[in-house]
């Protein structure tokens, strides 16, 4: 299989008034083509700003975004809008994140036009196949956002996402705005999509038995560093960092007779302005020492299992 | 559509009736005797008597508003001033044209000014273009408005003899209380339009027009300015609602012969039927102007729309 996207050192600081806030600090990880890449990680630890980037709705502060072989972080105007073709996003607010003003129609077809690759009647078909593709049905084209449930508008991203033919879609937590029956519907349509077009995604989201639904791999991010990653499958049968064990322990069971053995964090959270150099989680991790205020490395623990943990061995023996 | 327009045009009848009443009454339970106020203090009992009865004031309440409400709504009279004697139907037809130029070019020069003001300090939010246009708007808001009306006699007039202090005549006449008024609208334009451009830049779905890699302008105008627009639309009728009732200050500065002043000096002499005409020709400007605006903002706001025509027309494009 070959790596589609490969971010190497990324970053994103925002500049306030009370210091550089670290959103995005120093994220390496690929994803490889037809794949999906499962981001997880609490409120506000960097990853929609990273999906933003990815997309390039977010210009980053420093480090590299190979896609196809090519940085996108350096490109002009004009390979910009041909980038737009090959990485789209899916938003997660699908009733905000529709122009209002805007029909079924008139937004999927946005896209098209621009593109300059289509006329009219063609954009007009296009847009019918991909209202099909999506499940809306026809007699809803000339329907406004405000007309339609979560789950149809959300279709509406989607089908705008696709429209160019992307190989690469960011999904920005598709369907956490979305009702649980709605959500499996638009988890399952997501899942087609990827076979039908090989569709790689990065999938952004805090519901972790979501992201077990759909991803194949996973990163775990906590206040804009990536502390472990592998394959889905291995991240929910073993975990080496401290924070993943104390986020995994927090998904509740429908199994009555087995004890949930919760990890309760304790202490501050470490604040992302201009934070020390280290283990962010050291503050609120219970096998911190000395060594956890120096920076950390992303070391390769098991095959293509990296952890960001300088204790990762001796408290998981 | 029709029905709805219709169905508007209705509902006012209500309106302006229920004003009517209202104002009538109102004037009724204020104490002091138009009679009285004729006559003036030099007056006996006997004339005053005699007056009140020729006026039909010693009539039972109901039988004066029966009265009043034949006069306005079947011989479109409004009656005559106590004071002056004279028709107020005359009167307001005379004074309401100048009112309206002052309305209606300050509402121009606000949007013409204002709103691009304010989408340009939103769309470089945090720039000097920004700063410099809100610290404008921040003035214009704060200075008085008699205050920077009698600067700008004190300068174009005074300093430089360019144009007329006050009185009305030639379009020279109109330039000072134009600016003075107008001043205040650009900036509440500005600010308003601002704060509306910035929500709406924020707003997910111009990210997402960004996405599909709409050009930084039609994003702009395409997306953000229309919705942007919409409680702009509002605002504005209302003020410009607001200042048909007269623009007192300017009117009173610059001594020009409007709605305005021709109210407040009705109230403060007691005439009656001046400030009842006055209130009733308001209320029904103001009702149109609203139905006017309802029917702007349905049309740019499909949400609006749905509601208005009942969500029928599905499928129907405009």
């Amino acid at each position: 299989m070959s790596r589609l996207i490969e971010i190497q050192n990324l970053k994103k600081y925002f500049k306030t008034g009370r210091g550089m806030v670290h959103a995005v600090d120093d994220v390496t990880f690929h994803i490889e083509q037809g794949r999906t890449m499962g981001i997880v990680g609490e409120s506000g630890c960097g990853k929609s700003t990273l999906g933003r980037m990815l997309v390039h709705l977010e210009e980053s502060t420093g480090g590299q975004i190979i896609f196809n072989d090519e940085d996108v972080t350096q490109l002009g105007k004009n390979d910009m809008k041909k980038f737009r073709e090959h990485a789209q996003m899916i938003f997660q607010d699908p009733y905000s994140s529709l122009d209002p003003r805007y029909t079924v129609e008139d937004s999927i077809k946005e896209s098209l036009m621009i593109s300059g690759k289509y006329n009219r009647t063609q954009a007009l078909a296009k847009t019918q196949e991909l209202m099909d593709l999506v499940g809306i049905a026809p007699r809803l084209r000339l329907s406004y956002p405000h007309e339609l449930d979560g789950g149809r508008r959300q279709r509406v991203g989607i089908a705008r996402a696709l429209a160019l033919d992307p190989e690469f879609i960011v999904c920005d937590e598709p369907v956490s705005a979305l009702d649980v029956s709605i959500q499996a519907q638009i988890l399952n349509l997501l899942k087609k999509l990827q076979q039908e077009h090989n569709l790689t995604y990065m999938f952004i989201t805090h519901d972790l038995s979501v992201v077990k639904h759909i991803s194949d791999d996973i990163c775990v991010m906590y206040l804009g560093q990536l502390v472990e990653t592998c394959s889905s499958h291995e991240l929910f049968e073993k975990q080496y960092h401290p924070y993943t064990k104390a986020l995994l322990s927090a998904i509740p069971s429908v199994d009555i007779r087995r004890k949930m053995n919760r990890i309760v964090l304790k202490g501050e959270i470490t604040s992302p302005i201009d934070p020390k150099p280290g283990c962010r989680f050291a503050a609120r991790c219970g096998y911190a020492c000395e060594k956890c205020h120096e920076p950390q490395k992303l070391e390769e623990i098991s095959p293509n299992h990296f952890v960001s943990c300088c204790r990762a061995k001796e408290i998981n023996i | 559509m029709g029905k709805y327009i219709l169905k508007r045009i209705l509902l006012m009848i209500p309106v302006i009736l229920g004003v009517v009443v209202l104002v009538f009454t109102l004037m009724q339970l204020t104490p002091g005797d138009p009679a009285q106020v004729i006559l003036g203090t030099t007056a006996t009992d006997a004339q005053i008597h005699e007056l009140r009865q020729e006026m039909g004031l010693n009539d039972p309440y109901i039988v004066q508003l029966g009265r009043y409400m034949y006069d306005v709504f079947i011989r479109f009279d409004f009656g005559t001033s106590y004071i002056s004697n004279v028709s107020i139907t005359l009167e307001l037809a005379q004074r309401f044209p100048k009112t309206l130029i002052f309305a209606v070019s300050g509402m121009i020069l606000s949007l013409v000014i204002g709103i691009p003001l304010g989408v340009t300090a939103a769309v470089h939010q945090n720039s000097m273009a920004d700063y410099g246009s809100m610290t404008l708007a921040l003035i214009g808001t704060s200075l008085p408005g008699f205050w920077f009306a009698l600067v700008l006699i004190l300068f174009f007039n005074g300093k430089l003899g360019w144009l007329p202090a006050y009185g009305i005549g030639g379009l020279k006449f109109w330039i000072l209380p134009i600016a003075s008024t107008a001043f205040a609208g650009i900036t509440t334009m500005a600010r308003q339009m601002r704060s509306g451009m910035l929500e709406v830049i924020h707003s997910d779905y111009i990210t997402m027009a960004k996405a599909k890699g709409v050009k930084k302008r039609s994003v702009i105008y395409k997306h953000a300015l229309p919705n942007a627009l919409i409680p702009v639309i509002t605002v504005a009728s209302m003020s410009f609602g607001t200042s048909l009732g007269g623009t007192l200050i300017a009117e009173t500065i610059f001594a020009i012969p409007g709605v305005g002043v021709y109210i407040v000096n009705a109230v403060n002499n007691r005439d009656y039927p001046v400030v009842q005409g006055g209130v009733i020709l308001l209320a029904i400007t103001f009702s149109i102007i609203m139905l006017l605006t309802d029917l702007l903002i349905a049309a740019v706001d499909p949400r609006v729309k749905a509601q208005i025509t009942g969500g029928k027309k599905r499928g129907k494009k405009k």
